[in-house]
């Protein structure tokens, strides 16, 4: 049985003070900027769904196998995952970065609609990045969508963890690997190396990618 | 009074809850986090990929919930789970074994301590993990000493498995069938793989989640598990012994304080330092606690190939090939590494956002045919290595954060080093062969490096904070995981390891908690009044 403490020890840290640095909220966009909306301003805000399904369609448009973002919904899930209820909050922070003008994501030319998605996407990075990402990961869950995947002759589960997918067994005779390659050295081979070709203090590499 | 305090109720802690508790030993074991419930878990959920990315998002600084404390840290993702069975909620189970010269490094070239025990110590407790544990996989290979039978056959060979086998024959490069803590039969009472892919921990219990199939055990054994119960401070007496913790019921905000004979911390790498530190640095008189952070060498590639491989089904993982895991001085580094193969993402939302590189479906008129020709057609490959110690990588208290009991959060630094750096060239110079010789028709790189030029790890292993060694001086505990410092306080979680070897560690980290928590229980009575330390060989 633990004892309980009536008396907190004084080399403690201070609970309440300390408390009131807690971790913030998460990067999904919910605790961020409050811009001052131009565009969408609160008198269009019967425009405001009309443009994330324009939007989201520029991102992933239709053909003839696929069905485009807002044909599925697409544009309530996003407003759901990442705003909650607030779907003021997006409009907020899209109105200074997309050009919803008649020559931006309204106009009827394709050319400025992607242009102005573009723009956005320079503008704003990491608030496109969210709504993509969002768009392309909704999308991908929706029942038509996987009806597409499978059309394309690959077996795919959107749920695969309740029934799994099947797969022939390990064949012991078959896939055993007979390629005989392989060493290790044992505890009593382990020797000293020499290292001094290796210069690990005086060389400093230049490295990754971009090497 | 009890026996044994442990503090954690992740993989480590609950492998030495089970071998105490089996032993009759009055056990309490203290976690922060709650049990998780299976119904909550993203799997059964239709928007899942979109929970691995929020509230399951095994970053803890990208989910936002009370039972975490929060990491400050230049990597790109600090990866565990705070709850019971710990990061094992969301591991991946890949389980490969290290190899003798991991343990031996000091020997082979003194920039990383030997170990104070060899491979020989800790193999028949890598045997009894796989019992206990549940692995599949296939004995015989050549690259690693001779092991007993896996409890379960090994996994199906996926198309993805094939198509790789056959580019590392062209290379003449070794590989091997995963061993992964996943069975491929049912055993002890769990069904087998479904290979259903989603291997983020797995709720029904086909990959060894240690809160389904070991934390009952124990339980029934006699372990007191409190959840909930986050330890603020490990207390020490006039004797310098440990005399217990104080910890805060999180359910009714008591703070409560657990007496205990001997002290068991299973906090993982971080942690277990953070505590330390936060008990009046604790165990710390070296200055050794937190220092030498291993997160491992890690660089990756994303191959597609010219036809489906159908990567989205099947287990995680695939292959292992230790063609590059001794020390070659001519490759211009020391240590070596191994190729990690995965198989893809299970989600075409996931493949389509962008998953293991750069790479993914542009937006706009482009996006279809992107997806056409990428899905089904991906394979995924890390390579892991065996990264040096360096005391200014650490875990510290930050001074600016604390969690919602008002503990201070931790604070991570880590940067490669030189070897670090020519081994992570020279792998993805391997990872690009590897991708030719698999035919891939396109292959992208991941260096894991930010538009400057930081090397920023998604920080997924947690090793060496508190190593074991055989020098007091250099090392946090000794050859059996004991403080010098502080004679009946023990470390079984990941912080203990003296090096990262080539590897995903939870097979040794396990072994070394069930050496630990043997050795504690043969040896209870002199432990539970020892002074000093126990003397080695
Ligand atoms: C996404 C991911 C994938 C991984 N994949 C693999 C893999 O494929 N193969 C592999 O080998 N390893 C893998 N790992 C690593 C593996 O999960 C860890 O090595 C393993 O869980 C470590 O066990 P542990 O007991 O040391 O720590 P953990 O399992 O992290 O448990 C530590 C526990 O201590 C508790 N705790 C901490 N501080 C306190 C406190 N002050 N009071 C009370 N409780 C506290 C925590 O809440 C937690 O439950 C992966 C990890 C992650 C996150
Ligand atoms: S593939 Fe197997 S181990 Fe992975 S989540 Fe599915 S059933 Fe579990």
């Amino acid at each position: 049985m633990a004892t309980n403490l009536t008396k907190f020890p004084s080399s403690f840290f201070q609970k309440e003070e300390l408390n009131q640095n807690r971790i913030q909220p998460d990067d999904l966009g919910r605790t961020e900027l409050s811009i001052t909306t131009t565009i969408l301003s609160s008198s269009n805000r019967t425009e405001q769904p009309h443009i994330l399904k324009l939007l989201i369609d520029e991102l992933i448009p239709g053909d003839t196998l696929w069905p485009k973002a807002s044909e599925i919904g697409l544009d309530n899930v996003i407003l759901l995952r990442l705003f909650g209820q607030e779907s003021s909050a997006l409009f907020e922070q899209l109105a200074p970065v997309l050009d919803c003008s008649s020559d931006g994501l309204l106009s009827t030319a394709s050319a400025n609609r992607t242009s102005a998605v573009r723009r956005f996407e320079e503008l704003s990075p990491a608030l496109f990045e969210k709504i993509y990402t969002a768009a392309v990961l909704a999308y991908y869950e929706m029942p038509v969508v996987v009806e597409a995947i499978r059309a394309s002759g690959r077996p795919y589960s959107a749920s695969p963890h309740a029934d799994g997918y099947v797969m022939p067994a390990f064949d012991h005779e078959h896939d055993t690997p007979r390629h005989g390659r392989g060493s290790y050295m044992r505890t009593g081979d382990v020797t000293p190396l020499d290292l001094s070709s290796l210069d690990l203090d005086a060389v400093s590499t230049h490295w990754g990618l971009q090497r | 009074m009890c026996d044994i305090l442990i503090v954690g109720a992740g993989a480590t802690g609950a492998l030495a809850a089970l071998v105490l508790a089996q032993a009759g030993l009055d056990v309490v074991c203290l976690e922060q986090g709650a049990w998780v419930n299976d119904a909550d878990r993203p799997h059964h959920l239709a928007d899942w990929s979109w929970q691995r990315r929020t509230r399951w998002n095994p970053d803890v600084n990208r989910r936002d919930h009370a039972d975490d404390f929060p990491v400050k840290s230049d990597s790109s993702q600090i990866l565990m789970w705070n709850a019971v069975g710990g990061s094992t909620n969301v591991y991946g189970g890949l389980w490969p074994r290290y190899r003798p010269s991991d343990f031996r490094k000091g020997t082979e070239h003194g920039l990383q301590p030997d170990w104070p025990i060899t491979y020989e110590d800790i193999s028949p407790f890598y045997e009894s993990a796989d019992r206990i544990i549940g692995v599949s996989g296939l004995a015989g290979d050549l690259a690693m000493p001779p092991r007993e039978r896996c409890p379960t056959g090994p996994l199906p060979v996926s198309d993805v498995a094939r198509r790789l086998s056959a580019g590392f024959d062209k290379l003449d490069w070794h590989w091997w069938p995963v061993e992964a803590s996943v069975i491929s039969e049912d055993y002890d009472g769990r069904p087998a793989c479904n290979n259903c892919g989603v291997c983020n921990g797995c709720p029904r219990g086909s990959m060894n989640e240690f809160s389904t199939s070991i934390w009952p055990k124990a339980i029934r054994a006699g372990c007191d598990l409190r959840t909930h119960a986050r330890v603020l401070k490990i207390e020490k007496g006039a004797d310098g012994r440990a005399t217990g913790a104080y910890y805060i019921d999180r359910n009714s905000d008591q703070i409560l304080f657990q007496k205990a004979r001997i002290v068991v911390l299973a906090a993982n790498g971080v942690g277990t330092p953070r505590l330390l530190l936060a008990s009046n640095n604790l165990a710390n008189s070296n200055d050794q606690v937190g220092r030498n952070l291993l997160h491992h060498t890690l660089v990756a590639s994303e191959m597609w190939v010219d036809g489906p491989v159908d990567g989205h089904i099947g287990y995680a993982a695939s292959l292992i090939s230790r063609e590059f895991a001794e020390t070659d001085i001519s490759r211009g580094f020391v240590n070596g590494f191994n190729l990690n193969c995965v198989t893809s993402t299970p989600s075409a939302g996931e493949l389509a956002a962008g998953w293991f590189s750069s790479a993914r479906a542009p937006w706009g008129s482009g996006h279809h045919q992107w997806f056409e020709n990428h899905f089904g057609r991906s394979i995924g490959v890390f390579a892991i290595g065996d990264d040096l110690p360096n005391p200014e990588n650490r875990v510290s208290l930050d001074p600016e954060r604390t969690d919602s009991d008002g503990m201070p959060g931790a604070k991570v630094q880590y940067a490669p080093g030189e070897n670090d750096k020519r081994m992570m060239n020279y792998m993805l110079d391997r990872l690009k062969e590897l991708a030719q010789a698999c035919d891939a028709v396109e292959y992208r790189l991941q260096d894991y490096r930010d538009e400057g030029g930081v090397y920023r790890t998604p920080a997924w292993h947690m090793l060496g904070t508190c190593r074991m060694g055989k020098d007091p001086e250099t090392s946090v505990v000794n050859g059996w995981t004991q403080s010098w410092e502080v004679p009946n306080l023990f470390i079984v979680d990941g912080s203990v390891l003296a090096t990262g070897g080539t590897v995903n560690p939870t097979p040794t980290i396990s072994a070394m908690a069930l050496r630990t928590a043997t050795y504690i229980r043969d040896n209870f009575a002199v432990l539970s009044t020892a002074t000093k330390h126990t003397a080695m060989d």
